[in-house]
């Protein structure tokens, strides 16, 4: 018999080059990402472009390629693909968080109705006429808004239900979509932009966004990697959790805000782009296994991944015109979403 | 160590499930509570250890107020076996048992090599050793019961709290899951609290009973004196037979049939 130990630290081992795979494989994504496009440049010059910015390191670069070079890939491609990678990060780990605490393989950042609150307050805006920034105020206001209206209806006596809250949630999110069907019934006028910021995308993804996401990651993931032993614990159960020390209602409050804030954000930058949050954290899942200490960190990287990808395919498919993004995670999602279905209850352990 | 329960009353709304309920465990003791269905044992396990909170009444240890005490501090102390814990995610053995290291870990901290030496010893304990790399959710029922009993361990508990954990296993499983409680309450001085339904393991392996009756203590002692032929019929009603039976050097309870 191996060692426990030895055992032990193999896991551990391996894990990492696990995630340090990842990480290669979501660098070579984002350097694709800022290759194509209308006008396609080589990898060696998108390589030497991004080091020329790098001080003392870039002073020795001699520039061999045109200027609009520098200016497509560090003030077009660069911030959409980290806006596009925000938001696959951002979406990918709530996913996982809510699965996690629902047990709930079906379990999405959008079942808490969020993404409807989310496109009834862009709705909102868009039809009382906001001036740009509104929409995503509205959006992450409307959409931070329905969580906490949702989960102080499944509130009884200071605990709460799961299975309420994920009623409560698909009900108050037909009562926001059938409140956005209204409004594009009324304002014919404006249902094109309506609709296009409900099928989600990156296309005026520029620093602004990178600045207005950045924040909220920053200040969001960390506390999911704080609370993979909570997570892990509730997998067993309320109860089980609760006798190995874990506050499970203060757990559930700190994944609701913490999904609140981070898909609230996502969805005010880059509309509601489905599936992400749903699928990823199940691909990451069967690659590295439930223990949410490494689950988190290896969404971080797959949902980047996926969401960088996606938005390449997006915005190459009907060159020189572009798809939304969400349409591509969805044509992408639903095979996989079906594939799921036909083999819950095996060793995905749900 | 003692574990003291005095006037506990709980219930849900308005109705109480416990009624006035008082007893003490020390350490090195196996306390058993019995009685039939519905008679609020779960219940009991559950306030001992503030899982449910108590209407009225008071739990202490060593003195000690626990009412006031967090969730990790309860972890530190009361290890808990629950009557059926579903493990369907691929969690190896030792991921979960190593779950049990929870309460004495910092939040950022990971696992050590003394929290390793502590999980290895309850899964030796508890006779899993070979199945640490095994997903739990791929073993049997008694296998998963174990792995549950070492997840307890590892938490290092004083108290115990075990919820039938004889009731999925084989007689074999039976005999070492008892042998093995006896041994953490006597070797390991634990305050071991067992619900069982077993009236002859009861009767065998508990030092104390606590028998309950629709929510009240209807008898409290020694095994021999609570589990009497006139106490099975009042509580359980069912006709019994108490022989000593000189091969196990304890009593035998034979049931007989239901009282008319």
């Amino acid at each position: 018999m191996q060692d426990i130990s030895k055992y032990y630290s193999g896991v551990r081992h391996k894990r990492l080059m696990l995630l340090v795979g990842l990480s290669i494989i979501l660098f070579f994504v984002a350097v694709v990402g800022f290759m194509v496009g209308p006008v396609f440049i080589s990898p060696g010059v998108v390589l030497k472009i991004l080091a020329s910015q790098i001080p003392k390191l870039g002073d020795g670069i001699v520039q061999t390629w045109p200027n609009t070079y520098n200016t497509i890939v560090l003030d077009v491609r660069l911030p959409r693909v980290i806006v596009g990678m925000l938001v696959g990060i951002g979406l990918s780990v709530a996913g996982c968080g809510m699965q996690g605490l629902f047990r709930n393989p079906m379990a999405s950042p959008y079942v808490s109705g969020i993404s409807s609150g989310g496109a009834f307050g862009a709705a909102l805006a868009v039809n009382i006429g906001a001036i740009y920034y509104l929409v995503p105020l509205f959006a992450f206001v409307f959409s931070s808004a329905t969580v906490f209206l949702v989960y102080t209806i499944s509130r009884v006596r200071g605990k709460v239900s799961m299975e309420t809250l994920l009623l409560s949630g698909i009900a108050v999110a037909s009562f926001f979509s059938a409140l956005v069907s209204l409004m594009m019934y009324l304002s014919a006028e404006k249902l094109e932009s309506i609709v296009f910021w409900m099928m989600g995308g990156f296309w005026a993804s520029g620093w602004d966004e990178v600045i207005i996401l950045l924040p909220f990651l920053v200040l969001c993931i960390p506390i999911y990697v704080f609370l993979s032993r909570d997570l892990n614990a509730l997998l067993l159960g309320e109860q089980d959790a609760q006798d190995l020390g874990i506050n499970v209602e203060a757990t559930k409050r700190f994944i609701l805000v913490l999904t609140a804030l981070l898909v609230g954000a996502c969805v005010a930058v880059s509309g509601t782009i489905g599936f992400v949050g749903l699928i990823i954290p199940h691909i990451t899942r069967i690659i590295v296994g439930p223990d949410h200490k490494v689950l988190i960190p290896a969404c971080i990287f797959t949902g980047g991944i996926f969401m960088i990808l996606t938005d390449i395919i997006a915005r190459m498919i009907i060159q020189p015109s572009e798809l939304p993004v969400g349409i591509i995670t969805s044509l992408f999602g639903v095979p996989f979403f079906l594939y799921l279905l036909r083999r819950r209850k095996t060793s995905m352990g749900w | 160590m003692e574990l003291q329960v005095s006037s506990l009353d709980f219930g849900y709304f308005t109705k109480n499930v416990l009624k006035n309920i008082s007893f003490t465990a020390r350490s090195g003791e196996v306390f058993g509570i019995v009685g039939p269905n519905g008679s609020g044992k779960t219940t009991l396990l559950k306030c001992l250890r503030m899982a449910l909170v108590p209407k009225r009444g008071k739990i202490k240890l060593d003195g000690e107020d626990i009412t006031k005490w967090d969730r990790t501090e309860i972890a530190k102390y009361f290890g808990v076996v629950p009557q059926n814990t579903n493990i369907s995610f691929p969690f190896t053995v030792l991921e979960i048992v190593m779950m049990g290291r929870i309460p004495h870990l910092g939040r950022m901290q990971s696992e050590g090599k003394e929290d390793i030496e502590i999980v290895k010893r309850a899964m030796k304990l508890t006779a899993i050793s070979d199945l640490y790399y095994r997903y739990a959710s791929n073993l049997s029922g008694g296998e998963v019961q174990r792995v549950i009993i070492a997840r307890a361990l590892a938490q290092q508990p004083k108290i115990l709290l075990l919820d039938e954990p004889t009731s999925n296993l084989d007689i074999n499983h039976q005999f070492e899951t008892m042998k093995l409680i006896r041994y953490l309450a006597k070797k390991e001085n634990m305050i071991v609290v067992i619900i069982s339904h077993d009236l002859n393991l009861s009767m065998r392996y508990c030092d104390n009973l606590l028998l309950l009756d629709g929510g009240k203590v209807f008898s409290a002692g020694r095994p021999e004196d609570v589990l009497t032929s006139e106490n099975i019929r009042k509580v359980y009603g069912v006709e019994a037979r108490i022989d000593y039976n000189t091969a196990i050097k304890s009593n035998q309870i034979t049931l007989i049939d239901v009282v008319e």
